[in-house]
């Protein structure tokens, strides 16, 4: 070995001596000594910040309303703080239509803003909070404490907080729970930012996937573009007259020293990337806290990286014998690599993804369905396709024009007795609309009124009633929403109203539930299972027929961690985003266990069968695991498409439909997992070319430009990614990661281009 | 008898060139000869003669198309017999980073040799080769000569039994041969084989116990140096020059025997005569007859055939036939 280590050590010595090493090791230092000073500070959350206010056309109502009032209350104390220019502009303030020019609306947000930022002034002042008005008012702990304390006991910084915790609980449906700390970021001890709304551990959460997405997309690529130029010689080289000959008649192996020659060019990336690495993981640690040491895992990352390129740099220097074809090649296989990715990636995503089948219930003679993009679909047998259903006029213009997604239904339910579908959609306005659609109407969307805010899901009651559940409570749908709305006339101006109120609050003093949330329904008994920040409540209809707490516990868990909730007949889970599921007898609300099914990656659905006994979660990566309460345990059903798995349904007790391979459905029996029915639509040409040419060539063509998905894998240990900016809402389409494919195919790539250099260099004759 | 250093039996090699590579050129055509264990080899041709390709498939740099190469007693290529070869090509590049103890340090460990190995030695051949001040400036403040002794200390680094030497001398003042030369007496009394491949004939002259002559792949000649001369003209390897007086037929008659390359009549029964002579019993043969027929010698020079000029009379030969 001593002849090969020798030239590995040549290599490093060769690139200490390399003037271009230094000149980068100086511009990696000057980085490294620019971002040293950034620091940071907690603070408590105070104030107002844009986006606090949820609903501000509601908001401004309530306070306009209280300006008539003569009891004290939050609203009216508010309004009398503010100042008679902004009251008068309140007072005059409509909400623009739709048809609207952009100056008035223009106009409308700048008003809002304006109270926003007086409101922000107001909550620094002693006198915001005023005992008397918020009289009444359920506070949380944290506000308590500080509401009951002397004003001249606290700081200005307390103040602040308990201002803005007193709005909070004085308007808990339109003003944003905040963090109790909020990060403020220094540069040379000067602030640079604006207290951001998340302590230091979420600031180190958030801020860490930006850092590694700068690593990968930005230092990585321009890192290893520079290596390979600099290196690009060091093959070449070797070939010069006098040089070559002396190093063959040396008693060393051909192939041997082809592959010293190719690690030692390695070498170069080796001493830059651990100074640029180690000194990021050093500022990160030392300056903000973030002591995540597998972020030198970066080091080998990018030494392999390094070597994808590298090996076609090394290949072509030997066979052409210079520099500049060595660096065109390179950069051509890397247009290549990039080339094949980005077509796999764009089939995949703009034509697969969105037809990939995230919610089903199978209906009384069919089967409905939502895809990614949330269109609506039933099965027709006939035809053997998915067809579109249940779009407005305006969805279907949209959708004809733009491939884009359409608003996402934050609640849904199907009710059997009556084959009809109801929907809770965000409309493209920032609203929300209840639509219906009957299976005998053929899915024609009707309905359309306003729909609660916050909302947390639309169930089905045994009794066949249909409540939803939200922030505040639990509201029964009691009109018929798909009644025709009537013409009314209001302030000279013809309005279409509902004929009755649609909505009644059945929550039996429900406490308002804060973010994260979710909740479900055990189809059986009809209780609720609702949580909320580290707190379990059990539902349950009372002899007033309105939903009170049966049951409550607190789960042993950080409270910003969102989850998901299932109850089955005996047992309650609560999947939360790291991959824990709690599992809880559904009578006490002990934990019994804190199972861990997927361990990197976050849950995305959570179904019950109708009796209660099997309790299904879909993961994002693709995993279906199931609960049987009568057995006690979990299992993975060896299925066909485990792994891309995406939506579950329950038709009845003993059946289960999944979703596949994005838009096949399959019908199951449950227990034996006998195949009863498929829906599978025929391929079309576009997927064709897409499953027998494009990613068969993907699948063997070396993967450099998505290493950045094992990096982020091993780093942050997430199988999954989230593609939109919520990534707290565990429904939200995760991209797969599939962290080790870019390995694989790359280190095969690498083998292989050494051992056939290796062939031409023992055959080849000087 | 020893097993010779290098056999070489009916050794060919064919190149083959073009873009189809179908058109074939003969680089050796069937070259045989052998070196002797500590005997200083010399190998000579015009350019193109095939001495680099021959180098080559000696180390191992380039396959032989046929015939044999023993090394050592391996194949030619081997391993094995490589390491204990000491080489130092024509036209040397050290890598610009090199000093001449890295440089030492790099080359020896190639050799097999340890750390220890390399620096025992490695001072004490720096010291051979006159390079032991400059040990630690880099190669690239080197001259030509200098970077020419810091390869002969490289391939004698890692004590080869046989050295093979491609222009040794090339670059190198009169002072650097001359301690050139001396290293490879003294390497030749030490008992190693030196296989030299020089265009400077007179350092082969010198140096040189058996020279192998190569022209266009075909070997011309192989044998001691000395005899380089009458295996070109047949026999004579003495020019001889005389300036006689007397009767010019009588002259002519007592130098009959004798190859007589010129004959120019310098006056009144005055001649220059321009002989060619195989060795010194014949001059003297001459001389005797010359002074039997009553010719005076007026002058006599003699001076050997250079190789040189033997090889360049051997060349002229070989393109007139």
């Amino acid at each position: 070995m001593r002849p090969y280590l020798a030239i590995v050590k040549d290599s490093f010595r060769e690139a200490l001596a390399s003037r271009t090493l230094w000149i980068l090791m100086v511009l990696i230092t000057l980085t490294l000594l620019a971002l040293a000073p950034f620091s940071y500070y907690e603070v408590l959350t105070a104030g107002l910040h844009r986006g606090d206010i949820t609903d501000a056309d509601d908001f401004i109502q309530q306070l306009r309303s209280s300006a008539q009032e003569t009891s004290a209350s939050p609203a009216r104390h508010i309004w009398s703080l503010l100042d008679e220019k902004t009251q008068e502009k309140l007072q005059k303030l409509e909400r623009p239509r739709r048809d609207a020019e952009p100056p008035e609306r223009f106009a409308y947000q700048q008003t809002i803003r304006e109270l926003q930022d007086q409101l922000d002034s107001l909550m620094r002042r002693e006198d915001f909070f005023h005992a008397e008005s918020w009289q009444g008012v359920n506070f949380r702990a944290e506000a308590r404490r500080l509401t009951t304390t002397e004003p001249s006991k606290l700081s200005r910084e307390e103040i602040g907080r308990r201002n803005r915790l007193a709005l909070e609980a004085a308007f808990p449906e339109l003003i944003r729970i905040s963090r109790p700390k909020s990060t403020q970021f220094t540069y040379l001890g000067w602030n640079v930012s604006w207290p951001l709304p998340f302590g230091a551990t979420q600031m180190q959460e958030q801020l860490f996937p930006w850092i590694l997405f700068v690593l990968d997309w930005v230092v990585g690529p321009v890192g290893i573009f520079v290596a390979v130029l600099v290196t690009a010689s060091m093959i070449p080289q070797m070939f010069d007259a006098g040089s070559l000959s002396l190093m063959l008649s040396k008693p060393i192996s051909r192939s041997l020293l082809y592959i010293s020659k190719f690690l030692g060019g390695c070498a170069f990336i080796v001493i830059a990337a651990t100074v640029l690495f180690g000194g990021l993981w050093l500022i990160l640690g030392v300056r903000l806290g973030i002591w995540n040491h597998k972020m030198l895992l970066y080091i080998p990352i990018y030494l392999f990286l390094f070597s994808i390129y590298y090996v076609v740099s090394a290949f072509s220097g030997l066979v052409w014998r210079s520099t500049v074809i060595a660096v065109a090649v390179s950069i051509a296989f890397w247009a290549a690599c990039y080339g094949v990715g980005s077509a796999e990636w764009a089939m995949r995503s703009f034509l697969l993804e969105p037809q990939r089948i995230t919610y089903l219930v199978a209906t009384n003679d069919s089967i409905l369905t939502l895809d990614e993009f949330r269109v609506p679909h039933v099965w027709d047998q006939e035809s053997r396709t998915w067809q579109e259903v249940f779009l407005t006029e305006q969805q279907q213009r949209i959708r004809n024009q733009f491939p884009v997604p359409l608003p996402e239904f934050v609640g849904k339910a199907y009710d059997s007795s009556q084959d009809r579908f109801l929907g809770i959609q965000r409309d493209f306005g920032g609203g929300r609309k209840l639509w219906v659609g009957q299976g005998s109407d053929g899915w024609r969307r009707l309905g359309g009124v306003d729909a609660p805010s916050d909302v947390m899901g639309v169930f089905q009651e045994p009794s066949g009633g249909t409540v939803i559940v939200n922030q505040s409570g639990v509201q029964r749908v009691v009109g018929d929403p798909a009644a025709p709305k009537k013409p009314a006339r209001l302030f000279g101006l013809e309005k279409l109203l509902p004929q009755t109120q649609l909505f009644e609050d059945v929550s039996d003093n429900l406490p308002s539930f804060a973010e994260p949330r979710a909740a479900s329904i055990d189809a059986r008994s009809g209780l609720l299972a609702v949580y909320s920040r580290g707190e379990v409540y059990m539902l349950a209809l009372n002899e007033n027929d309105r939903y009170g707490i049966q049951r409550q516990t607190r789960l042993q868990k950080d409270e910003d961690e969102p989850a998901l909730v299932a109850v089955g007949a005996n047992d309650l889970f609560v999947a939360f985003k790291n991959g824990d599921v709690f599992e809880m007898d559904v009578d006490t609300l002990k934990v019994r266990r804190v199972n861990r099914l997927e361990q990197s990656s976050p849950p995305r659905f959570a179904h019950a069968s109708p009796n209660g006994r099997f309790v299904a979660f879909v993961f994002h990566n693709g995993a279906l695991w199931l609960w049987d309460g009568d057995l006690n345990k979990f299992t993975k059903p060896r299925i066909a498409g485990q792994g891309s798995i995406s939506a579950i349904s329950f038709p009845s007790d003993d059946e289960v439909l999944v979703a596949d391979r994005g838009t096949r459905v399959r019908r199951y029996q449950l227990g034996s997992w006998d195949l009863q029915q498929q829906y599978a639509p025929e391929m079309e040409l576009l997927e064709m070319v897409y499953r027998y040419a494009v990613l068969p060539l993907y699948t063997v063509f070396p993967k450099p430009s998505e290493l950045y998905r094992t990096s982020q894998f091993l780093i942050t240990g997430k199988e999954t990614q989230p593609l939109e900016n919520d990534e707290d809402d565990l429904s939200q389409p995760q991209a797969k990661l599939y962290p080790w494919r870019p390995v694989w195919s790359s280190a095969v790539f690498v083998l292989l281009m050494l051992v056939v250099g290796c062939i031409y260099f023992e055959r080849q004759e000087f | 008898m020893a097993a010779p250093t290098i056999e070489v039996d009916s050794l060919t090699k064919q190149y083959r060139e073009g873009w189809l590579r179908k058109r074939g050129v003969d680089a050796l055509r069937g070259i045989s000869f052998t070196v002797a264990p500590g005997e200083i080899f010399g190998l000579l041709g015009p350019n193109g003669a095939g001495k680099t390709t021959f180098i080559k498939i000696l180390l191992g740099i380039a396959r032989k198309t046929s015939g044999q190469v023993q090394l050592l007693g391996r194949p030619a290529g081997d391993r094995r017999g490589r390491r204990l070869v000491g080489y130092l090509p024509e036209h040397l590049r050290i890598p610009s980073h090199h000093n001449a103890l890295t440089a030492l340090e790099y080359y020896g460990k190639l050799s097999g040799l340890s750390g220890h190995e390399i620096r025992h030695r490695g001072g004490r051949l720096l010291e051979l080769v006159g390079l032991a001040s400059r040990a630690k400036d880099g190669v690239r403040k080197y001259s030509k000569g200098m970077l020419q002794r810091l390869g002969l200390a490289q391939a004698l680094l890692h004590d080869p039994q046989l050295l093979v030497l491609d222009e040794p001398t090339d670059g190198l003042d009169p002072v650097g041969r001359s301690q050139v030369r001396a290293i490879l007496k003294q390497l030749k009394d030490e008992g190693r084989t030196i296989f030299l491949n020089s265009h400077l004939l007179l350092e082969v002259e010198m140096i040189c116990d058996r020279v192998a002559i190569l022209n266009r792949g075909q070997l011309k000649y192989v044998g001691p140096v000395h005899t380089v001369a009458s295996r070109t003209n047949g026999v004579a390897d003495l020019e001889v020059h005389l300036e006689v007086y007397g009767n010019e037929p009588r002259a002519r008659e007592a130098l009959n025997a004798v190859l007589i390359e010129a004959w120019e009549p310098l006056g009144e029964e005055r001649f220059q005569a321009h002989l060619r002579l195989p060795d010194q019993t014949a001059v003297d043969a001459c001389i005797d007859r010359l002074r039997a027929n009553n010719i005076s010698i007026l002058s006599i020079s003699r001076r050997r055939v250079s190789l040189e000029d033997a090889f360049l009379q051997m060349l002229e030969q070989e393109d007139e036939a």
